[in-house]
């Protein structure tokens, strides 16, 4: 938060946004006065958004990484994350999909209102989502420039405090910056960022670029983005995401295994995140037909050596 | 002593190492974690990634029988969970509803369930493969059985 406020403008700026904390986590907000202004101006900058389906890959070798795509359909509001192990779907009539490649149900959206907009990917699906619920919002307010500032309620389990975010547009619906509060319980930090945009993405569907630093994964690039002119229903089916998950985990385990073969000739055990994997070498894959040879051999010579001793 | 007596003791002897292999082994359910220090301020089950390996039960060896006798490895299947904020990990205890959306991540030291939970397009779970194995799960199976 503090570095937050001192990026932000100094003193006086921290003082509002502890404000603002407070006036929401102690009454419900009424519909801030500039939300019907605001939502005039996204219409104004979304008519004709179409729908947008983009994937990204991870970059450079290594095993860890899969191929995941989304989908986003400006004038519904649908959208869908297609993982390898993890799928799900707002279709266009607002239900709720959940589950893995091999089957996704209906289930409750653990993430409603503006948490669960697809706004790190895609920073215009907050205003969009602002036309359909108001659910998470503290307050909208232009700041000296005329840039919209929209405050709002992030995701948060159970008992958690919701981390207060922050998004700024400039009046003419261009995404400007991020904010997000630390949340200590879950051992995050805050963030704070202007947005940068992958070079083939369009207005108003700006993609941003992938800003997460894990230190197990590689680095995601944007591999395939296509824009489509109108709203694609067709694409926010059950049976659609599912084929592009399979998609991308038969994709995915290609490179695992393309890895794991590799690896096997190379060092291994190197990797503090990774267990060692057990390789089965010749010699032990033939350990136990040697052993019951060998216990038959010597069964055998027993057998010789005692019908030689009777025998005599 | 006549042979068939012998064999008799050899063939006893045999089938009874081979059973004792079979059981000597008591199961085992024990969950590897990781959770890099630099985004673990708050220790286990915070921050943005962690991977995470469940260990098999008795009768998961492999393929290899040798590995059963060496006492060495046991088959784990492995993940990495990867989130982006507000996507987090949550703790709480095993017995109470998992959270909605909730992705199972392990078995904590203090017996606590440790899950991902927030909108699906935050968060990741990365299959590392089945079949890995790591090194002598023998002697945490009581504490971390589950």
């Amino acid at each position: 938060m503090g570095t937050r406020c001192a990026r932000r403008g100094g003193p006086d700026h921290c003082f509002a946004f502890a404000l603002l904390i407070l006036l929401a986590n102690s009454v419900a907000v009424s519909e801030p006065p500039l939300l019907d202004e605001f939502r005039a101006n996204v219409t104004e900058w979304t008519t004709g958004a179409g729908t947008v389906v983009f994937t990204r890959e991870p970059t450079g070798e290594g095993a860890r990484g899969t191929r995941r795509t989304f989908g986003f359909d400006a004038t519904t509001g649908a959208w869908f994350s297609a993982y390898e192990s993890s799928v799900a779907l707002l279709t266009p009539e607002g239900v709720y999909y959940s589950g893995t490649p091999d089957e996704i149900a209906p289930s409750p959206d653990p993430a409603p209102g503006l948490a669960g907009a697809m706004s790190r990917l895609i920073p215009m699906a907050l205003p969009l989502r602002l036309l359909q619920t108001t659910e998470g919002l503290v307050d909208i307010t232009r700041d000296a420039d005329g840039n919209w500032v929209i405050d709002y309620f992030g995701f948060a389990v159970r008992d958690r405090k919701p981390p207060l975010t922050r998004t700024m547009f400039s009046p003419q619906g261009k995404p400007l910056r991020f904010e997000m509060e630390a949340n200590p319980e879950a051992g995050q930090e805050a963030e704070a960022y202007d947005y940068e945009f992958h070079p083939d993405s369009r207005e108003p569907l700006l993609i941003t670029n992938d800003r997460r630093h894990h230190s197990l994964a590689p680095s995601y690039q944007l591999v395939e983005i296509q824009y489509f002119a109108t709203s694609r229903p067709d694409l926010f089916t059950p049976e659609a995401v599912l084929q592009i998950a399979v998609d991308n985990r038969m994709w995915s385990e290609m490179r695992r295994n393309a890895f794991a073969a590799q690896s096997s000739h190379s060092s291994r055990g190197t990797d503090p995140g990774t267990p060692i994997p057990y390789v089965q070498h010749r010699l032990s894959r033939a350990g136990w037909p040697l052993i019951i040879s060998g216990i038959i051999v010597v069964a055998i010579g027993l057998i010789a050596l005692f019908r030689a001793r009777m025998g005599k | 002593m006549n042979i068939q007596k012998l064999m008799a003791m050899g063939a006893s002897l045999v089938i009874a190492l081979a059973a004792a292999a079979q059981v000597a082994v008591p199961p085992c359910c024990k969950y590897l974690w990781e959770w890099p220090a630099e985004e673990n301020p708050n220790g286990a089950c915070a921050g943005l990634e962690a991977t995470s390996c469940q260990t098999g039960a008795q009768n998961v060896w492999g393929e290899d029988p040798m590995a059963r006798m060496k006492r060495l490895w046991v088959e784990a299947k492995c993940f990495l969970a990867l989130l982006e904020s507000p996507a987090a990990f949550y703790r709480q205890d095993c017995s109470d509803e998992p959270p909605a959306g909730g992705h199972f991540i392990g078995v904590l030291p203090n017996g606590q369930c440790c899950y991902a939970v927030g909108p699906e397009h935050n968060l990741e779970i990365v299959p590392l493969g089945t079949g890995y194995w790591v090194r002598d799960c023998i002697g945490n199976c009581n504490e971390y059985q589950n």
